[in-house]
């Protein structure tokens, strides 16, 4: 949470829908450009009168509701947008053309840990010993 | 006189921030003021007390510089530590704070971080790794398991890799050691799981891996390529 005054220049800054999804969401009312929207609908801003480290943010397409609780989630930033976020890059892969994704590469998909589409571990190989199947004689 | 004022314009010509009171009677007296002795006497923050400049180590007590016995009397009876303690905190109530809001902002993090491992692919696809075993013989923690047989074209690859996520500490030996850039760290680190099972790695899971962040995985490599 922020300061007062900051809050109700959100307010108008930002319209009551907006100020209040925020304040759900982030806990904080942030005004700032639009930089891009990746595939999924997640949108980043930036602004770089904020302090370093507040500068650069994402709202996430799946947003927490009054009826639903914990959609978005921090792993949902696909990889090419996660450089830019963390401000490893500087520029976002909407002017960067250099960032093109391989033609084998797959989709980005978010941690899946706990839903039934979860990783589980297999093994790859063929199995080293197999159970013994004995071979009985025939009696004469 | 001679002597001291000698003194006094060589330790403001070699080293112009040490008192020159400290200084100039060393001089004088043909001792050495070692570097350390002259940032303790700069850097000490007692207030009655000086270094003592035979002896880099030590410092002597100054009767009559430090606070009076009034002084250190009413500043206890007046609880003035206490009274500042509490300003600095009612300082930082004002101040905007300086949490990042975790999930929509994320704090920087550099080219070289060392998170979730990947096997990477070349350009054509075809997966780089060739099962020289190197990172399974670096790994200090032994986390990596690598089984290796040609392939039908030939082709020797790996039919195990496997990484135990819970044994890595991540010291990125692996990526290091691979000759051809093919496991490397990746710079994704919001992987935890639900349970044990899902952090031990097979081949497949660090190819899928490998596929999803190949976009910024070439490109963190690219921005370090003038230091490997």
């Amino acid at each position: 949470m922020s300061s007062l005054p900051r809050t109700i220049k959100g307010f108008f800054a930002l319209g009551p829908a907006r100020f209040m999804r925020q304040l759900n969401n982030m806990g904080d009312t942030k005004v700032g450009t639009l930089v891009g929207v990746d595939k999924f609908g997640n949108k980043y801003f930036e602004n770089y009168n904020e302090s370093y480290g507040r500068n650069r943010w994402v709202e996430f397409a799946r947003e927490d509701s009054f009826f639903t609780r914990t959609e978005y989630n921090a792993s949902q930033v696909p990889a090419e947008w996660h450089g830019w976020l963390h401000r490893m890059l500087q520029e976002p892969p909407t002017t960067d053309k250099t960032m093109a994704a391989p033609s084998w590469g797959i989709e980005f998909t978010e941690n899946l840990s706990g839903s039934p589409k979860a990783y589980k571990s297999y093994n790859t190989t063929k199995p080293k010993f197999s159970e013994w199947s004995p071979k009985v004689a025939k009696r004469a | 006189m001679s002597f001291i004022a000698a003194g006094r314009l060589a330790a403001r010509t070699i080293v112009p921030r040490v008192p020159a009171r400290i200084v100039a009677p060393a001089v004088a007296r043909g001792i050495h003021v070692s570097t350390v002795a002259r940032a303790q006497s700069f850097n000490d923050y007692r207030p009655n007390r000086e270094s003592f400049p035979e002896d880099d180590r030590s410092t002597r007590y100054i009767p009559g510089r430090g606070p009076t016995t009034l002084d250190m009397t009413s500043q206890s009876l007046l609880l003035t530590e206490l009274v500042r303690g509490m300003w600095v905190i009612l300082e930082s109530f004002f101040r905007p704070p300086y949490t990042i809001m975790y999930p929509f902002e994320k704090g920087a993090l550099s080219p070289r971080f060392r998170g979730e491992h990947a096997l990477r692919r070349y350009p054509s696809g075809e997966e780089r790794c060739i099962a020289c075993k190197l990172c399974e013989a670096i790994c200090p923690a032994q986390a990596i398991t690598i089984e290796a047989e040609p392939r039908e074209d030939g082709s020797r690859r790996t039919t195990r890799y496997d990484i135990d996520m819970t044994k890595c500490i991540y010291c990125g030996f692996c990526q290091e050691a691979c000759p051809v850039d093919a496991i490397v760290e990746g710079p994704n680190y919001e992987y935890a799981t639900e349970t044990h099972e899902e952090l031990l790695y097979n081949k497949e899971k660090l190819l899928a891996n490998g596929d999803k962040w190949e976009v910024e995985l070439a490109r963190n490599i690219e921005a370090d390529h003038l230091y490997r």
